[in-house]
């Protein structure tokens, strides 16, 4: 900020201070005004903009304490800063409850008021830096952004809404890629920890022990590597959101230390006996199917349950091929923007393709054939020969509505996949070589 | 040989009148002495050259001492504004400063001398500085190392509150005179327009304890020079 756009506003009933204050400033480069009274002062401050008001204590008709609470009533991001003739404890105590920044006895060290304004700027400044980002955040992530046309993903997002303002535990459900985060994202800008950190964990790409630490943080010397204190995720979440992706996939032990956690809102770092205090809302994500879980005795049931109070389930893209077009569109424009490619869109071919794949890594599986075709193709449009997918019959045929026809579709379609690679193709429909022979010579597939 | 003897008088009495009518017009313009000091030969001989001189003058810098200031002290303010800024200066007899003299901080106020400084501001100078070893204040703060008209005519600067002296230190001439000469520029700054400068080097850049006059310059840097040069060639 340039100091001519920074406004102190004298207030003081001697003119011999107003006018040295007010010459002390300008030769600064601030812009100055001053007021001799309390009223002379609120009508400079309705009229203009003013950053930092030095505010003499005693004054004709008001005091400056009171003057001093009708300016944060006009503009509470006011700078106010105290002068007095005399130094009084009691009224320096009430005016700093009241919101002074500072208060200073006449007459003051030329260094000391060169730093106080010099603060008092930068305190100003960050202020209205806070004030910008915090409407940045809240314009961030609006559900208007997430892109979809169908029906199951706006009742998604109608879920997301209602529960994004409680601080109710959330589990979201879905195939891996469907957008997860994103949604938990989405629900925590739209709360009231929206300006408090989201902190997401991937549970499953880490080993146990160092899930532990990254959870709980740990003290120096806590073990082997540990040289210094380290803050954990849960402490990091206090007042926003901790994000547990991929939940299913946490140990046993680590799922009873979070579970005791999550009911206290309590735990201490590993190697130390400090208990600290956190407050977070919790939102999970997993692609497994934790029930079976529970009963195979992978997952704790009481975990499950202090999770699992408002399920928002997000459908795989192959169900909601409505989305497919908007999300298509959205990426071609995302990704020619970003590699600066003279790309507008996609044509009839390619876009019927893309509705008719199965997508099993489902929209990051989308995004990411839509950015291998935008590397290479030219333009104007997206062909089909860009697009790293291979159609699969949908599901439309009469003969795909039983197991078998399915389970020969999806045998035809891996052998696709692999170059009729009889051994990758096994590997990847996880069974042996001998049952996919059988399998191949049962549907007739060679 | 008396020939040539005869040419070097020649030569010696021309150099001498040409010396002594060099001297009459820096005095004249001095006002050291008037026209009517002149013998009638000297106003017939000169008159012509010292009326072209005094009307042909450029405006200058008046340097008042304040109290008593040691001559060499202000000689040297003298050279360094006439090397740095290239204008005449003229240094008039000390003014008393009882009357600015605040009993009860024991202190004096430089908004007063301002006041007092452009009253008796010469005719023909442009800019009024005052010079002093007392200390000195503004009604808000504790001290001020000097005080200018922002765009105006008078500047006062005192030399009290630099000098190592008062902090415990040894005396340091050269220390003080560097320090004065560069707050004397700075306030001379502020009476041409200039406000504090960012540059850590620009003698413009605000120094509110007296090692941080030290850390800067004596000189302005290239935009405040500007600036200040550009007020000069309308001069």
């Amino acid at each position: 900020m340039n100091k001519k756009d920074i406004g102190i506003l004298i207030v003081d009933d001697e003119p011999s201070v107003r006018n040295s204050l007010s010459k002390w400033f300008e030769e600064d480069g601030y812009r100055v005004g001053s007021a001799n009274d309390a009223a002379d002062a609120q009508r400079k401050l309705q009229e203009g903009r003013w950053d930092i008001v030095f505010l003499d204590i005693k004054l004709p008709g008001m005091d400056g304490v009171e003057l001093q609470k009708r300016i944060k009533e006009i503009d509470p991001h006011i700078i106010t800063i105290m002068i007095t003739a005399y130094a009084s404890v009691d009224t320096a105590v009430r005016s700093l409850k009241e919101g002074a920044f500072d208060y200073v006895t006449k007459p003051i060290d030329p260094d000391y008021l060169t730093h106080l304004v010099n603060n008092a700027v930068r305190q100003q400044q960050l202020t209205i830096e806070n004030i910008q980002l915090r409407e940045q955040i809240t314009k961030l992530h609006k559900f208007d952004e997430i892109i979809c046309e169908s029906s199951q993903m706006e009742k998604v997002l109608e879920l997301a809404k209602m529960v994004a303002p409680t601080d109710t535990t959330v589990m979201i459900r879905g195939e891996s890629g469907v957008g997860k985060e994103l949604v938990a994202r989405l629900i925590h800008a739209n709360s009231k920890r929206r300006y408090f950190p989201f902190v997401p964990v991937n549970c499953g790409g880490m080993a146990e022990s160092l899930l532990e630490s990254e959870f709980f943080g740990h003290e120096k010397g806590a073990f082997t590597g540990a040289e210094y204190q380290r803050k954990g995720k849960l402490e990091m979440a206090d007042g926003g959101t901790l994000f547990l992706d991929e939940v299913g996939n946490v140990s046993m032990k680590t799922q009873m230390d979070l579970l005791r956690t999550l009911e206290t809102k309590q735990f201490t770092r590993l190697g130390g006996n400090k208990v600290i205090n956190v407050d977070f809302r919790v939102v999970c994500a997993t692609n497994k199917n934790l029930e079976f879980a529970i009963e195979e005795g992978t997952f704790r049931e009481d975990f499950y349950y202090r999770l699992n109070v408002f399920t928002i389930f997000i459908p795989p893209l192959r169900e909601r091929p409505a989305d497919i077009p908007p999300l298509a569109e959205h990426f071609v424009q995302k990704y020619a923007i970003s590699m600066n490619k003279n790309i507008t869109g996609i044509s009839d071919e390619a876009m019927e393709m893309l509705k008719r794949h199965h997508w099993p890594g489902n929209v990051r599986e989308l995004a990411n054939a839509i950015e291998r075709a935008v590397v290479i193709e030219p333009g104007p449009l997206l062909r089909k020969e860009d697009l790293p997918i291979q159609i699969v019959q949908k599901s439309e045929s009469p003969q795909l509505e039983s197991l078998e026809a399915v389970e020969k579709a999806h045998i035809q379609y891996i052998l696709e996949k692999t170059d009729r690679n009889i051994s990758q193709a096994a590997r990847t429909l996880k069974i042996d070589r001998v049952t996919l022979y059988s399998k191949i010579k049962k549907y007739g597939l060679k | 040989m008396s020939k040539v003897r005869g040419i070097l008088k020649q030569i010696g009495s021309f150099l001498s009148r040409l010396r002594f009518e060099r001297q009459l017009v820096r005095r004249i313009q001095r006002r050291t002495v008037t026209q009517e000091h002149l013998t009638d030969a000297d106003s017939l001989v000169f008159s012509q050259t010292v009326q072209e001189s005094i009307e042909s003058r450029k405006p200058f810098i008046s340097i008042v001492p304040l109290n008593t200031v040691p001559d060499d002290v202000l000689q040297r303010l003298e050279r360094a504004i006439s090397r740095t800024l290239d204008i005449e200066t003229e240094i008039t007899p000390p003014l008393d400063l009882a009357f600015a003299f605040d009993s009860s901080r024991n202190q004096y106020n430089s908004t007063v001398i301002l006041t007092r400084l452009l009253e008796i501001l010469p005719d023909g100078a442009f800019k009024i500085l005052g010079v002093t070893n007392v200390d000195l204040f503004i009604p808000i703060l504790t001290f001020v190392f000097g005080e200018a008209q922002l765009n105006g005519a008078a500047a006062v600067v005192s030399m009290y509150r630099m000098e190592n002296e008062l902090y415990g230190l040894p005396r340091d001439e050269r220390n003080l005179q560097d320090r004065l000469t560069k707050e004397l520029f700075h306030e001379l700054g502020h009476t041409f327009g200039l406000l504090h400068c960012d540059d850590y080097d620009c003698v413009m850049h605000a120094s509110t304890y007296a090692e941080e006059i030290d850390l800067k310059s004596d000189s302005f840097c290239a935009s405040c020079y500007e600036w200040v040069s550009s007020i000069l060639a309308d001069k």
